[in-house]
C-alpha cells in the first residue's frame, strides 16, 4: 500500500518535471535560439549588418523594437517585393541606403528568421581583451636577457669581493699583513708588465680586435641588412600573411607584371577595411590612421566628400643602389621565385626588416645554385636544346649558363 | 702612488671598451654609404621622395595624367557602378574574343582567383575563406546561392559590391574576365551542374579566337 503510494508520488513528480522541461524548450523554441541565429546571420547577413554599426545596411540590433515582426518576415524574404506592394517603411528604407538592393532570403524558414532576430535582440558578447604579442614582447625579451646579463655581473663581483675577504682572513690567521683589492691587482698588473711575452701577446690581441672591428665596419658600409625602420601605420605582415593567409601578391599585385613590387595604396587597404574596423591587437588606433589618409567616416560606413586625402609616408627598406638592375616580374613570374626566398620569413615579422644582404655576391650565388625550369617553358625550348649539347643531356641547367652572370644584365 | 696607476689602467680599458662597443647595430639606421653619388643617380626612382623636409607627397608617386593608358591596356565597357550598371553588365557583357577558356587560360585563372579571391572566397568557391574562417570577414556567400553570370562577376570585380571593394587596380580588365571564368567554372561545381555546357563554350571561342589571337599577343607584349 505504501509503495504504491511512493510509486504514485514519484510518477507524478517525473510526469511534472517532463512537462515542465518540455515547456522550457519549447519556449526556448518560440522565442529562437541565439546561438543559432549567430552563425546564420554570419553567413547571410554580416556581410552588409553589424549589430552596432552601419556597414552597407542599418545597423541591426534591437532592430525587433523598431519593426514588427511581420514587417520583418516579408522585408527578409522578398523586399522588392514588399517595396512594389508600396509599403512606405520599405520605401523610405531602400531611399535612406541610396537604393542599394538587399538580397532576397526565401530560403530562410520561419524559424531561422526567429533565431536570427533572437540573435540581434540579444546583448552582444562581451570583447576579449587582445592578448599582447608581437614586437612588445619582442622587446621585453631582450630586456630580460640584458637584466640576466646584470644580474650575472652583480653575482661575480660579490663572488670576487667574498674570495678576496676569505684570503685576507687567511692572511690574518697566518700573521701576514692584509692587503686592499685594489693594491693586489696593481701588484700583478706590474708584475705582468715587466713580462715581455704577456705584453707581446696583449699588444697582438688588442691589434687583431680593432682589425677585425674594423674590417667588419669597413664590410658593412652600403649594406642594409637588418635595416628595419619604424613605419607610420603599426602594419603586422604577421597578421595579414601569416595568420590570415592572404596572397603576398594580393597587396603587391605590381610584384608578378612589373620591375617593383609596389607599396600597396591605401585602396587596397580599404578591401578589407571598410569592413573590418578594428585590429586584433592594436583596436581602432592603427586602422584609423588609414581612415584618416583617405578620408573615411567609419561610423558612417562612408567616404566624406571633397577630403583632402593624405599620403601614408610608408618607409622604403628594400632599395638597391642606381647602379645596378632588378626586375620583380622576371623574377617572381619568369622564374618562379618565391617571395621569401629573398625577403625571408615576412609572414613571420611584425615589423619587416630587410632580411638579405642584397650585395652582389649574394645575387650572383643564387644565381649558380638556382635551377632553371626549362622543361614546362617554350621559350626556352630553342635554347634548352643548345644547353643540352653544351653540357650534357642530363646537366642541371642553372641562371648563370643562360646568361644570368653577364655584366650588362644588371648594369648597363 | 699604487692605487692611482692601477686607475689610470682601468680607465683606460673603460674608455677604450666603450669607443668599441659603441657603434653597435642600431635597426632604425639604415647604415653607411660609400661615395652615395654611385647609389643615388639623377634619375628619379620608384617611391623616391625628392622634398627636402619628407614631408610632402613624392614625385615618383603621383598619379599618371588623366586619360593615360598603360601599355597593352584592354580597353572595357565601362558601367554605373551601382545596381543599373550590374544589371546591364550582366545583360550585356560576353568573354571577348581574345580570351580563349582553354586549359591554359584556366590555370591562370585559377591562380589570380586564389591570390585574389580565395582568402574571403575560399578556394572551392564555397564562401569559406580563411578570413571567413578565423571570423574577420562575415558574410561572403556560396556562389550557389548567387544568380551571377560572367557580366556580374565583372562589373563585381570591377566596381565592387556591398562590402567588398573594387579590385579594378590590382586585376587588369583581362585578368578581370580570366578570374570571371574560374569562378564561373567554381559555380558550376558547387551547383553540380555537367562540364559539357563549358567545353562547348570553349570550342566556340577558340574558334572564334583563332584570328584574333595575334591581336592576344601583340597586346601582351605592348
Amino acid at each position: 500500500m505504501r509503495k504504491r503510494l511512493i510509486d504514485q508520488v514519484s510518477r507524478l513528480v517525473l510526469s511534472s518535471f517532463l512537462m515542465l522541461f518540455t515547456l522550457t524548450v519549447f519556449a526556448e523554441e518560440t522565442a529562437g535560439d541565439p546561438a543559432k541565429g549567430k552563425s546564420l546571420f554570419n553567413s547571410n547577413c554580416a556581410s552588409c549588418h553589424k549589430l552596432d554599426k552601419k556597414v552597407v545596411g542599418p545597423a541591426l540590433a534591437g532592430i525587433t523594437e523598431k519593426r514588427d515582426a511581420e514587417w520583418l518576415f516579408s522585408w527578409i524574404r522578398n523586399n522588392q517585393e514588399l517595396r512594389e506592394s508600396g509599403d512606405a517603411d520599405a520605401i523610405a528604407i531602400f531611399e535612406e541606403y541610396n537604393g542599394s538592393v538587399m538580397t532576397n532570403f526565401p530560403q530562410l524558414s520561419d524559424e531561422d528568421i526567429t533565431n536570427i532576430l533572437a540573435y540581434t535582440d540579444a546583448a552582444p558578447a562581451p570583447k576579449v581583451v587582445p592578448v599582447e604579442r608581437g614586437s612588445g614582447s619582442a622587446s621585453a625579451s631582450e630586456d630580460t636577457s640584458y637584466t640576466n646579463l646584470y644580474i650575472l655581473g652583480a653575482v661575480l663581483l660579490v663572488l670576487v669581493l667574498l674570495l678576496a675577504k676569505i684570503k685576507n682572513t687567511l692572511k690574518q690567521v697566518k700573521g701576514d699583513p692584509a692587503s686592499t683589492l685594489i693594491e693586489e691587482a696593481d701588484v700583478m698588473t706590474r708584475t705582468a708588465l715587466k713580462n715581455p711575452r704577456i705584453v707581446t701577446m696583449l699588444v697582438l690581441l688588442v691589434a687583431i680586435i680593432l682589425l677585425q672591428q674594423s674590417y667588419v665596419a669597413m664590410v658593412a658600409v652600403g649594406i642594409t641588412q637588418d635595416y628595419q625602420p619604424e613605419q607610420p601605420i603599426k602594419f603586422s605582415h604577421r597578421i595579414h600573411a601569416g595568420d590570415n593567409k592572404i596572397d603576398c601578391n594580393y597587396c603587391h599585385y605590381g610584384a608578378r607584371k612589373s620591375m617593383v613590387s609596389n607599396i600597396p595604396s591605401a585602396s587596397v587597404c580599404m578591401n578589407c577595411h571598410t569592413y573590418i574596423q578594428e585590429g586584433a591587437e592594436t583596436g581602432t588606433e592603427e586602422i584609423n590612421k588609414i581612415y584618416a589618409a583617405v578620408g573615411f567616416d567609419p561610423e558612417e560606413g562612408k567616404y566624406i566628400e571633397d577630403y583632402e586625402e593624405q599620403p601614408i609616408n610608408w618607409v622604403r627598406i628594400h632599395d638597391l643602389p642606381d647602379l645596378s638592375y632588378f626586375n620583380h616580374s622576371q623574377h617572381v613570374t619568369a622564374g618562379n621565385v618565391k617571395c621569401q626566398t629573398c625577403h625571408g620569413p615576412v609572414e613571420e615579422m611584425d615589423e619587416v626588416y630587410q632580411y638579405s644582404p642584397l650585395t652582389m655576391g649574394w645575387c650572383v650565388n643564387c644565381h649558380r645554385e638556382t635551377e632553371v625550369d626549362v622543361k614546362s617553358n617554350a621559350y626556352y625550348s630553342d635554347m634548352h636544346e643548345k644547353l643540352k649539347e653544351k653540357y650534357g643531356a642530363d646537366a642541371k641547367i642553372t641562371v648563370d649558363m643562360i646568361g644570368g652572370l653577364e655584366c650588362g644584365k644588371c648594369h648597363y | 702612488m699604487l692605487k692611482r696607476s692601477f686607475l689610470h689602467i682601468a680607465f683606460a680599458a673603460l674608455g677604450s671598451a666603450l669607443v668599441l662597443t659603441s657603434c653597435h647595430d642600431e635597426s632604425t639606421f639604415r647604415g653607411w654609404e660609400y661615395m652615395p653619388d654611385m647609389y643615388r643617380g639623377p634619375a628619379v626612382e620608384t617611391y623616391q621622395n625628392l622634398s627636402k623636409d619628407g614631408s610632402s607627397d613624392s614625385i615618383s608617386a603621383m598619379l599618371p595624367v588623366e586619360g593615360t593608358i598603360p601599355r597593352g591596356f584592354m580597353t572595357y565597357q565601362e558601367f554605373d557602378p551601382g545596381q543599373s550598371g550590374l544589371d546591364s553588365a550582366r545583360a550585356v557583357l560576353t568573354l571577348p574574343a581574345n580570351i580563349m577558356a582553354n586549359a591554359e587560360t584556366m590555370e591562370e585563372s585559377k591562380e589570380l582567383y586564389r591570390i585574389f579571391c580565395g582568402h574571403c572566397h575560399g578556394d572551392k568557391g564555397d564562401g569559406q575563406g580563411v578570413l571567413v574562417k578565423n571570423e574577420k570577414f562575415l558574410g561572403v556567400p556560396n556562389y550557389a546561392d548567387r544568380d551571377i553570370n560572367l557580366g556580374s562577376i565583372f562589373h563585381v570585380v570591377t566596381y565592387g559590391k556591398g562590402v567588398m571593394g573594387s579590385h579594378a587596380a590590382q586585376l587588369t580588365p583581362e585578368e578581370r574576365y580570366k578570374v570571371a571564368l574560374y569562378v564561373m567554372q567554381l559555380r558550376k561545381e558547387l551547383t553540380g551542374e555537367t562540364e559539357e555546357e563549358v567545353v562547348e563554350a570553349e570550342e566556340a571561342t577558340t574558334e572564334a579566337a583563332s584570328d584574333s589571337t595575334a591581336v592576344l599577343t601583340e597586346t601582351e607584349q605592348g
